[in-house]
């Protein structure tokens, strides 16, 4: 495990929605309403590549731009920022089970296709970072979609899908038609580099989801859960031989907060981490 | 008797018959047993046929019928099973031997069954769930299931729901024909059924009826609906529309199984989405006071009853009792006629 250097804030100017880098894209045809962020520098090194941020249940998708961007831009990367209101989109984290809500993960890939015909590219390599619920769903939709991921960063999830074929989704990976046409398939989804990171001051638990049984195979923290929920995978991987950069990172002096885990480097971590992933090749 | 240790499984797999309920899991996906999981409605299940009793035949992946013999290796889904006239069934809660309770492939064990089935059901020893390796969770049909229509559907194509008294009373039928006569009309006719069990029989009839596309609840991810939450069923409705939709359909016909009183259908019948997504209902009875019933029953809640058909229909005496009602009451030889079946679907609610 490594231990985040604590990051001087970057400067931050509030979204200016008539700037040029600025793309708002309206919710229609079951797709959420979508804010993305193209830098000058896009694309570079004729790689397309696109970061995918996910909010957590405050729904603040604005603040993740306004966060990720000076990094974004400085490497090359556009962002992409779904807004899955709570209205429309109650169970988002969990990809929207049948019944509870519409799939976000298959709105999120119209969303894409969207941005590809507005920007009249193609994107070459996808990436996912995903805060609080926001990591819920990211972990999720890398399970469930591991071809389309190139890497992913989960930070600060309440609780996760552990790799457990007996255990029923969202707990496991025994999915039924709840979340039609999905098959969680370790040797896939395993292949998927991961990057979990959490505030070392996130202990916390009030506002996470916590039940006798969740707490004794998950943890009390989100410390703890993202600790258990990363050896599993990576003892998931052994067992399978399967070699897959896999790294736990604590964010010094970050608690449950967003902008706190930026300041502690949130942003130079998921890069260096997106950036180490190369090309894509899967 | 086969044993299955950690070396035969996929040998064992590829001896079986696949049933109707697992035809659309890919067969490259099924490669290994699994004993250490319990079953799961929609988990796939290798099992050895024990003893014949009342299904002596299983529906095959593409509707053909395997006629069974002791010993045979078939390969079907678990699932809870509601039929009236058959058998009441439940997803036993681990591997021990159990009951094929459907033709279309669906292992349970028996809770009650009808008086008239004399005998017991046909008995299965299963030798463990399938998976795509020892480490995943076994196999289920939803896995493989159509995923939905991004945005749902839009309610812009006419669609009549076939509803009914209970199992049996001519739904499927009366379906069958509506849709011939709307084919006879000149329109593109889609089907869905969205509750029931899976069985190879319906789908077979609609699409020799002239629909395209069938679609059933199998194809998104149940080999049956029984005990499913009444929100489940609604978005199934909703995305079985939707589908039909998008294939560009001019007509869907939709039938929704088992009677007014079955808590799903019920359930269905009275929410938001169907009552948005359906121009008009033929409800199929059995006979005259069910005729009656029924008609109340959906008009209490307001719901665009435009006729009623189904088995009653074969007795006149008994039609003449349900005309009181003052519902329309129609037969399969007005539901073939081209000019009939158009009128139903497109006359507003009554």
């Amino acid at each position: 495990m490594s231990r985040g250097a604590s990051w001087p804030k970057t400067p931050v100017e509030p979204v200016a929605e008539e700037a040029a880098d600025f793309l708002r894209l309206p919710a229609g045809d079951g797709r959420p309403e979508c804010l993305a962020f193209v830098p000058t520098t896009f694309p570079n090194v004729g790689r397309t590549r696109v970061v995918v941020c996910v909010h957590g249940i405050s729904r603040d998708f604005e603040e993740q731009v306004e966060l990720l961007r000076s990094e974004a831009s400085r490497r090359g990367y556009a962002l992409l920022a779904p807004h899955f209101d709570a209205k429309d989109w109650p169970d988002y984290q969990r990809l929207g089970r049948r019944g509870r809500g519409p799939r976000a993960d298959l709105a999120l890939g119209r969303s894409l296709e969207r941005l590809e015909k507005k920007i009249g590219l193609s994107i070459s390599d996808r990436y996912l970072i995903g805060y609080s619920g926001g990591a819920q769903f990211v972990h999720r939709y890398a399970m469930a979609h591991p071809s389309r991921v190139r890497a992913a960063v989960c930070a600060a999830a309440g609780w996760y899908t552990m790799p457990d074929p007996a255990r029923r989704y969202p707990q496991g990976l025994n999915v039924d038609g709840g979340l039609a046409g999905i098959r969680l398939e370790p040797g896939e989804f395993l292949r998927v580099p991961v990057l979990t990171a959490v505030g070392d001051a996130d202990v916390d638990s009030e506002a996470m989801r916590s039940t006798k049984r969740l707490n004794e195979i998950q943890g009390k923290t989100r410390i703890e859960r993202a600790r258990r929920w990363s050896d599993a995978m990576a003892r998931a991987a052994e067992k399978r031989a399967i070699e897959t950069p896999r790294e736990l990172v604590l964010l010094e002096g970050a608690g449950h907060d967003f902008s706190e885990c930026i300041e502690a480097g949130l942003d130079q971590h998921a890069f260096d981490f997106f950036d180490r992933q190369g090309a894509s090749n899967r | 008797m086969f044993y299955v240790n950690e070396s035969n499984g996929a040998e064992l797999i590829e001896q079986a018959t696949v049933a109707y309920t697992g035809r659309r899991v890919p067969t490259e996906a099924m490669r290994c047993v699994v004993r250490s999981a319990n079953p799961k409605p929609g988990d796939l299940v290798l099992a050895m046929v024990k003893e014949i009793g009342h299904h002596k035949r299983l529906h095959r992946v593409d509707g053909s019928k395997k006629n069974l013999f002791v010993g045979d290796l078939v390969i079907v889904a678990y699932a809870d099973r509601y039929a009236p006239a058959q058998f009441e069934a439940r997803v036993p809660a681990d591997l021990r031997d159990c009951d094929l309770v459907a033709a279309g492939g669906i292992a349970g064990t028996v809770v009650e069954k009808h008086d008239r089935i004399r005998r017991d059901p046909t008995r299965l020893k299963p030798l463990g769930l399938i998976a795509s390796d020892p480490e995943a969770p076994p196999l289920n049909v939803g896995g493989s299931a159509l995923e939905p229509v991004v945005g749902g559907a839009r309610g812009n194509v006419p669609t009549i729901a076939v509803v009914g008294t209970t199992m049996d009373s001519g739904k499927t039928t009366s379906a069958a024909y509506l849709v011939h006569g709307l084919r006879r009309y000149g329109l593109n006719v889609g089907y869905a059924k969205v509750t029931g069990t899976g069985a190879a029989g319906d789908p077979e009839l609609l699409r020799d009826a002239g629909a395209s596309p069938v679609l059933d609840f199998t194809d998104l991810g149940y080999a049956s609906t029984y005990l499913l939450p009444t929100a489940v069923v609604e978005s199934m409705y909703g995305e079985l529309v939707a589908h039909l939709e998008q294939a560009g359909v001019d007509a869907i016909v939709i039938e929704v199984a088992d009677g007014l009183y079955q808590t799903e259908t019920a359930g269905l019948l009275e929410s938001e989405t169907f009552r948005g997504l359906t121009d008009g209902i033929i409800f199929a009875a059995g006979e005259s006071m069910g005729a009656v019933a029924g008609a109340e029953w959906l008009r209490g809640r307001d719901l665009p009853l435009r006729a009623i058909a189904g088995c009653i229909t074969r007795s006149p005496l008994q039609v003449r009792e349900a005309a009181a009602c003052g519902t329309p009451i129609v037969t399969l030889k007005d539901l073939d006629d081209p000019a009939t079946a158009a009128k139903l679907l497109y006359t507003d609610h009554e």
